[in-house]
């Protein structure tokens, strides 16, 4: 049956008064950069709409990106945001199971037709008709396509459905592809990293919930406001770059001082991702801060771009062995040539 | 596959592929040319040897009766040439590109004195270009290969600098055409005349030993 | 030296700061003329610039202490307080676990989160009968047990 309650009526039900409602707005607003003056809107509008539908897509997933989203200490915004929508079908966290839950999401898909939100995580296999993930004897791809038939939106949550993640990874045994190689219809936001953090992934989620549009999205999707900059933009370990300092190995002088990790691998500058401002576990730390190098993991095929140890100013140039043989080859061409033209000088310099 | 995963993937080992190709056919095709026989008396009892090493150095600055003319062309020379060591074996990233082919790494500079040395460099290239261009001699001298030495030499240190300031496109595309411009440069090294790298102590030396054996000045 | 006793600590002599505290008490004395003026309220979000510790430090200096504090609690406390500038509120909004989730500057002649929404007034007069209501029978049955 259609929940037909207002998000506002729904939360006084459970004594959960509108000026908490302000306060999650006023969060809201700041950790999305928009104007202050938008948390009073947004509550305003907010309180007066229907519980969103969502409905909650797990693939080929390790779990990390719900692990994430849940990941909050005492009621935040996070658990905030779970009264704020009706989480419809979610494998981890549903009390229902077999056929009840997927009997669940039906009923969902058809009472809330062209206005549910798909959330998705875990990446789409393709090979061999789709059988190495399947839910219910239904395989990804075809609940994929059946349940974005009436949604509004997709969320890709994690790198796996932004771009295909560690399934696709080199030698991609099970033909792993992103949700925007199958859905082309709808509009999608990618949310990518290994996991995303989690006020980001609930951040894009409450986007559309209290503005009811897309975020601006950059060119691979994602939402600008989030990943606009690089790690190494807005790394507070960017002066020791400028300066020249670099640890030189784990727990070695530079890294105990707290030095750029470029040496030893951060892809930090290609990387684009909020771990540097919004940074993760509530504001406590991220990557770089703990002594680890970025990995990259909110980038396409960041598993298959060389080791997350060697700097990023380095490539993938084959080994000596290659180069041997290159220097080889043109030693003999270089006799061959020399021996050209010694001829030649013979000839004009009549033998002498 | 990205453009930036292309440049450092397969167009990296190609160009060092090439690029050690070239230079090993470039030097033994032009070492191993026969040298005339020289039947007339040596006038110097200085070796030809140490004559060739010396001449390396003598010709580094014109001769004073040449200087008005061209001392303008050799500091900018000097001044492009130190820069881009600077820039090339003294900025950091770069030096670990250099760890990882070879195994040998040594201190760099902080980056931002990096930065500005690029920008002279830029500076001292462009000028030497417009001093090319301008100079009737030089300009009826030049050919392609002059030009297009000059190109993909100035590409890197240009590209460098707007990789690193992000301007005109993403990042990850700049750096991309920085590293795709560096392996430009690789693919010609060997075949034109930026092989003055290593062929002007070939060149100075092989006059050095001639005139030493003459007995005239070097 | 593979103790944690053995990594040196250093710390920070004097609180760092960006500079950042100075430009933004213009901006709130922009925003207080216009209060004045045509009577809009305005929020200055201090998350979206770079403070340092020193900039706080600097800007509640600047601003100093007025009469008024209070405390809502809302899913975790949120602090407002007036500044010696009437019309000038430092709202801070703490979660449960008293982390800061959020920081503004609120010009204004009452801070949004303190007011009274309209609906909720409208809803309460119910709430009132209904507690009027109660209070009634608990009277009557104390006096019935009496």
């Amino acid at each position: 049956m259609p929940d037909n309650t207002t998000l506002g009526e729904k939360l006084a039900q459970q004594g959960i008064s509108r000026r908490s409602f302000l306060k999650f707005c006023a969060t809201i607003t700041s950790l999305m950069a928009m104007p202050p003056t938008m948390a009073a809107e947004m509550a305003e509008k907010l309180a007066t709409v229907r519980r969103q539908s969502v409905i909650w897509l797990s693939f080929q997933e390790c779990t990390g990106c719900t692990e994430s989203i849940t990941r909050s200490h005492s009621p935040t915004l996070e658990s905030l945001l779970f009264n704020a929508i009706s989480l419809d079908y979610h494998h981890t966290l549903q009390a229902a199971a077999g056929t009840a839950a997927e009997a669940a999401r039906e009923q969902a898909m058809k009472d809330n037709e062209g206005k549910y939100l798909v959330v998705v995580d875990g990446s789409i296999p393709m090979k061999d008709g789709g059988i190495y993930s399947t839910i219910a004897g239904v395989s990804n791809h075809d609940m994929l396509v059946e349940t974005a038939k009436g949604a509004a939106a997709i969320i890709s949550v994690g790198t796996c459905a932004s771009y295909g993640g560690i399934p696709k990874a080199n030698p991609n045994p099970t033909g792993a592809v992103p949700v925007s190689a199958i859905v082309k219809d709808k509009p999608i936001i990618n949310v990518p990293g290994c996991p995303p953090i989690g006020s980001v992934m609930t951040g894009v989620i409450a986007h559309f919930l209290t503005l009811g549009t897309i975020p601006e999205l950059d060119e691979f999707g994602r939402p600008k406001v989030f990943f606009g900059d690089t790690i190494h933009d807005r790394c507070y370990r960017r002066p020791f770059y400028d300066q020249g300092k670099f640890a030189k190995s784990f727990d070695d002088e530079g890294a105990r001082n707290g030095w750029c990790l470029f040496e030893v691998g951060c892809k930090g500058p290609t990387t684009h991702n909020a771990c540097a401002t919004v940074k993760w576990n509530g504001g406590v730390s991220f990557p770089i801060e703990s002594g680890h190098g970025c990995l990259g993991c909110s980038e396409p095929d960041f598993w298959d771009k060389g080791s997350f140890y060697k700097p990023l100013s380095t490539g993938e140039w084959g080994g000596g062995a290659v180069l041997g043989a290159a220097v080889a080859a043109g030693a003999v061409i270089g006799v061959g040539a020399a021996l050209v033209a010694r001829k030649r000088q013979d000839k004009t310099s009549g033998g002498k | 596959m990205t453009l930036l995963e292309f440049a450092r993937g397969p167009a990296l080992q190609w160009s060092l592929v090439i690029l050690a190709l070239g230079v090993a056919w470039r030097l033994l095709g032009i070492l191993l040319l026969k040298r005339k026989p020289d039947y007339s008396e040596a006038r110097s009892h200085t070796s030809p040897a140490m004559g060739a090493v010396r001449t390396v150095f003598t010709r580094m600055w014109p001769r004073k009766e040449f200087q008005a003319r061209t001392a303008y062309g050799s500091a900018l020379g000097y001044v492009f040439h130190f820069g881009l060591a600077i820039v090339v074996f003294l900025f950091v990233p770069h030096i670990l590109f250099i760890k990882d082919l070879t195994g040998l790494s040594w201190g760099g500079l902080p980056s931002g004195v990096v930065y500005a040395t690029g920008v002279v460099t830029l500076i001292a290239l462009i000028a030497a270009l417009i001093r090319r261009f301008t100079h009737p001699v030089l300009r009826l001298l030049s050919n392609f290969d002059d030009y297009f030495s000059w190109f993909v030499t100035t590409a890197p240190v240009f590209s460098g600098l707007m990789a690193v300031a992000h301007l005109g496109a993403r990042y990850e595309t700049l750096l991309a055409l920085h590293i795709l411009s560096v392996e430009l440069l690789f693919v010609w090294f060997p075949f034109g005349k930026l092989m003055h790298a290593i062929l002007f102590a070939v060149a100075r030396g092989t006059t050095g030993a001639l005139l030493t054996r003459k007995g005239a000045a070097t | 030296m593979n103790e944690l006793r053995g990594i040196p600590i250093a710390t920070a002599e004097a609180p760092l700061a960006t500079g950042n505290a100075l430009p933004i008490v213009h901006e709130i004395e922009t925003l207080l003329n216009e209060l004045v003026v045509s009577g809009k309220s305005a929020s200055i979000d201090l998350r979206s610039l770079p403070m340092l510790p020193g900039d706080y430090e600097q800007l509640q200096r600047v601003l100093g202490e007025g009469e008024v504090s209070a405390t809502v609690e809302a899913f975790g406390p949120t602090r407002v307080r007036e500044t010696a500038v009437s019309g000038v509120w430092w709202v801070t909004h703490y979660n449960a676990e008293d982390q800061v989730v959020a920081e503004f500057v609120e010009v204004a002649y009452v801070p949004e989160i303190l007011k009274t929404h309209p609906a909720d007034a409208r809803h309460a007069i119910e709430t009132l009968r209904s507690r009027l209501m109660q209070s009634a029978e608990t009277t009557e049955g104390d006096a019935n047990a009496g």
